[in-house]
């Protein structure tokens, strides 16, 4: 004869209600891009590739959404946006560190929800020390409210003892033919 | 009612149970933020009956954790800071909302929570069209890798991003209040 243990019952709905919830929580945040600052997986909808002439409108939107290629999942995050020159620039504080920055720079084929709107493109990491400048000069106006004569971004790890964030811009290009 | 559906009314009543409880713990009891962005309840920690006079040290930890008094429920966050001419400053770009604004115009009254230490302290809006330079510098280096030059003026006007940044400079309270 079998034998019931007294509280199995109330460990089995305390698992099932953990279960429920962990879904609940993937499905809010999972397969339809990121909530706020909870990552998401991969975007709905298809992307428009062709080149946008001119990204100023991204100004109004103050935190995109962009979906990256992982080796296994595609994964999203909230992040800032720069418009400067026409391009699109997004930046990424602490970025080795970070897991999109990782998958982006082993696969720059990214897809971006600018308000309504999806764009596919591949991240360039901007190297160039007037480029990276000018888009940091928009960064600061942008998101710090401060207009400054002169900016220059600090490139590369930070020296031993330096307390520096590692910040690491890239150029969001339209996504080549062939990829 | 049919059994499963007993069952299936228990399982999301327990599911509702444990993510109440969570979000009480995470939102009241978890001693600050537990995620940085999601704002935390009540600070834990000694309160400090001598201030310092020179917050200096302070500068040493990358984010500072403050607690309003202002509303009914606790409201601690992590937010930028620099530690200058002797005093404490709070930047707080609109960016991250304003929250901790809102709260702090209606009660200037806050926590500072250093090294497990609580102090208190009272923030007091920079005033419009300050040279900002001196004090800015040192915070976009280290919290955006970001090198100025030359004069820093807030974007006001018809000319206004969409996001600006309130700054606070941290003044002791008057002894009766501490």
């Amino acid at each position: 004869m079998s034998t019931i243990r007294p509280g199995a019952g109330w460990h089995g709905s305390c698992l099932a209600g953990i279960a429920v919830a962990v879904m609940g929580v993937g499905l809010g945040c999972g397969p339809w891009g990121p909530r706020g600052i909870l990552p998401g997986g991969p975007f709905v909808g298809s992307a428009r590739t062709d080149p946008v002439p001119d990204w100023s409108f991204s100004d109004e939107h103050p935190l995109i959404a962009i979906e990256t290629r992982g080796s296994l999942f595609r994964h999203s995050v909230t992040i800032v946006c720069i418009a400067s020159g026409g391009k699109l620039y997004v930046m990424a504080r602490h970025a080795p560190r970070k897991r999109w920055v990782q998958n982006m720079e082993a696969d720059p084929r990214v897809r971006l929800r600018v308000g309504e709107g999806l764009y596919a493109g591949r991240a360039v990491r901007v190297r160039d020390e007037d480029e990276a400048g000018e888009v940091v000069r928009a960064f600061l106006r942008k998101y710090v409210g401060l207009d400054v004569e002169r900016a220059r971004a600090l490139g590369g790890p930070p020296a031993s003892g330096d307390d520096r964030a590692e910040v690491w811009t890239w150029r969001i290009d339209p996504m080549q033919a062939d990829s | 009612m049919r059994p499963g559906g007993r069952t299936l009314r228990r399982i999301l009543f327990i599911a509702g149970l444990g993510v109440a409880a969570v979000a009480v713990w995470v939102r009241l009891l978890g001693g600050g933020p537990v995620v940085s962005g999601i704002p935390g309840g009540w600070l834990r920690g000694e309160t400090v009956g001598d201030l310092p006079s020179d917050w200096s040290f302070a500068n040493r930890a990358p984010y500072l954790l403050v607690e309003s008094r202002a509303w009914t429920l606790p409201y601690s966050v992590r937010v930028w800071f620099l530690a200058h001419g002797g005093r404490l400053y709070l930047l707080l770009p609109d960016f991250f909302g304003d929250g901790l604004q809102r709260r702090l115009a209606d009660d200037p009254r806050l926590t500072v929570a250093l090294g497990g230490r609580l102090h208190p302290q009272i923030a007091v809006p920079l005033p419009a069209g300050a040279d900002l330079s001196p004090l800015v510098r040192p915070v976009l280096r280290r919290q955006f890798a970001i090198e100025v030059e030359g004069r820093v003026r807030p974007v006001r006007g018809d000319d206004a991003s969409r996001a600006g940044m309130s700054i606070y400079r941290l003044d002791d309270p008057p002894r009766e209040a501490q």
